[in-house]
């Protein structure tokens, strides 16, 4: 079918359809004054990322996605959002104290993202996706585990050594005091 | 893929949801019933024999009289949260039944990561919970959603754990594969292979199935006695439907991933019984499917029956002995077992 001159594919329909849904739950996450609304808008926001993992043909990354980000780093937002039961019903100011500031941290964030993608080798290169659609190849678990435990198993071990510091860090915050220990 | 085509797959994602939709709802009617049965039996009570023949209209009048129920919103709720919290519980009770293989062929989605796809989308429902009890602006929903929100968490842990030791041994992440890989005869069946970390898995996954499911003897984030009704004090009619429809669509999700994962799924329980034979003798290719699809709501059945047994003779647990089994004993038995597995797979089954 041709829209203005440009033929467009179905899965370009849904490529917009779910990237559109992703922008505005992320331009929400910023926007919103409350939250907990804030919190789910993230939710929703992360879902719409895994929906693109979809369209780019890594179902695994997106099942993860969901299962990590959404199942357990959204609940446990919201979990904290609940016991600092002050910030709940006052609004919460999303005001940008220092837009200069704001501005470059973000403009540098863009930028290392974009040269890193710009110069990756894909498996299936995202710009041949939009255009022609999703290659029939998946980019299998059994690839991203090779990966994970061959070339890039020093970050990931260190990955999870941040993870086991943090986790060791906030049990020792949390425990209560006990006189004379 | 061209837009005639898209058009036409939607077509086909729709007619799949609505077909799986109905089989939910009936699925659903029918555990309702089931459940009043066996623990009206189990507590030597009669339970529902009025409407119609033994009762069976009993969860239809149920419904009519739950639709006729007045939608309240009480003041002070969040009334868009409240609104959309049965909805973020249902959704993902109802989307697990996509990729559930319930006969030979008649997955309705077969992915390729199956059992992950099952975990992940699960572990959106216990955002709907927490929601609902914080829109509710109600004390007992709040504590409830608090309990619920912990007990989720903690539970869904040892499910990944469980559920990756079949993973392991069958070495594929497709559900439909998994059922395959037990075929020919009940010895083949997971929960007797890999002694002793499958049967090992097989408990973990539903101890903490059940918690994941909210029954009881876990079912202290609507605990009556203490709760009320938990989250969902607040609800009714509709909106409550919703909650109502969820915890039994899951319960049957439960056993179904149960017994494909462990019990063979719809394979039958000796090859004699199965549709390839039957098929052969009586010339119907059709009835293959339909004999695999008897077997695995049969064993599903089965579970089921299990399940409501467990819930209608074992008193709650506390919370704080809730908290213990899953992050003491349950995790622990998780981590060793998937260790051992990980061994048995590597030095065992590699020779």
């Amino acid at each position: 079918m041709h829209i203005f001159g440009f033929e467009i594919t179905g899965y370009q329909l849904a490529f917009v359809a779910i990237s559109g849904v992703t922008v505005i739950a992320a331009l929400g996450v910023v926007l919103v004054p409350n939250i907990l609304r804030a919190a789910l808008l993230l939710g929703l926001t992360l879902i719409g990322v895994a929906g693109l993992f979809v369209l780019m043909n890594a179902p695994f990354l997106a099942a993860v996605q969901i299962m990590i980000y959404v199942g357990a780093i959204t609940t446990m937002i919201i979990l904290a959002v609940f016991l600092s039961n002050q910030v709940m019903r006052i609004g919460f100011s999303q005001a940008i104290y220092n837009p200069i500031l704001a501005a470059g941290a973000a403009g540098i964030l863009f930028a290392f993202l974009f040269i890193t993608v710009a110069n990756s080798v894909w498996i299936n290169d995202p710009r041949n996706i939009i255009a022609a659609g999703p290659a029939n190849s998946d980019v299998g678990v059994e690839a991203i585990s090779r990966a994970l435990l061959q070339p890039y198993v020093f970050p990931f071990e260190l990955a999870s050594v941040l993870l086991l510091a943090v986790l060791v860090g906030s049990v020792v915050i949390a425990k209560e005091d006990k006189p004379g220990a | 893929m061209d837009l005639l085509e898209f058009a036409k797959e939607l077509g086909i994602i729709t007619t799949i949801a609505v077909v799986v939709l109905l089989f939910v709802l009936v699925v659903v009617l029918y555990l309702v019933l089931k459940l009043r049965w066996v623990i009206a039996r189990i507590q030597s009570r009669l339970g529902p024999n009025r409407t119609g023949p033994w009762g069976v209209a009993q969860t239809i009048a149920d419904a009519l009289k739950l639709f006729q129920k007045e939608d309240i919103i009480p003041r002070g709720a969040d009334r868009l949260l409240f609104t959309l919290a049965p909805a973020i519980v249902f959704i993902p009770a109802y989307l697990v039944y996509v990729v559930i293989p319930f006969g030979d062929g008649m997955t309705p989605r077969s992915l390729n990561i199956g059992a992950i796809y099952f975990s992940a989308i699960s572990s959106i429902g216990v955002i709907g919970i927490i929601v609902a009890g914080w829109a509710s602006n109600n004390k007992w929903s709040l504590l409830g959603a608090f309990r619920g929100a912990s007990q989720l968490i903690a539970y869904e842990v040892p499910i990944i754990l469980a559920l990756a030791a079949p993973i392991l041994i069958t070495g594929t992440l497709d559900l439909n594969r998994i059922v395959q890989a037990q075929a020919g005869g009940f010895w083949h069946w997971n929960i007797f292979q890999g002694m002793p970390m499958l049967p090992l898995a097989f408990l973990i996954m539903l101890v903490a199935g059940l918690a994941e499911i909210n029954v009881a003897p876990f079912d202290i984030m609507e605990a009556e006695s203490e709760l009320v009704a938990g989250f969902n004090t607040e609800y009714s009619g509709m909106k409550f439907a919703l909650f109502f429809l969820a915890e039994f669509a899951a319960s049957f999700t439960l056993s179904a991933i149960i017994v494909t994962l462990f019990l063979g799924g719809y394979q039958p329980p000796l090859h004699i019984l199965g549709g390839q034979v039957t098929a052969k003798l009586f010339g119907v290719i059709p009835l293959f499917s339909l004999i695999s699809l008897f077997w695995f709501l049969f064993k599903c059945w089965v579970v089921v029956l299990g399940i409501m047994w467990i819930r209608s003779t074992l008193p709650r647990v506390r919370m704080d002995q809730l908290m213990n089994l899953s992050w003491k004993a349950l995790i622990p038995a998780g981590l060793a077992n998937l260790l051992l597995t990980g061994a048995y797979v590597a030095f065992w089954m590699a020779k």
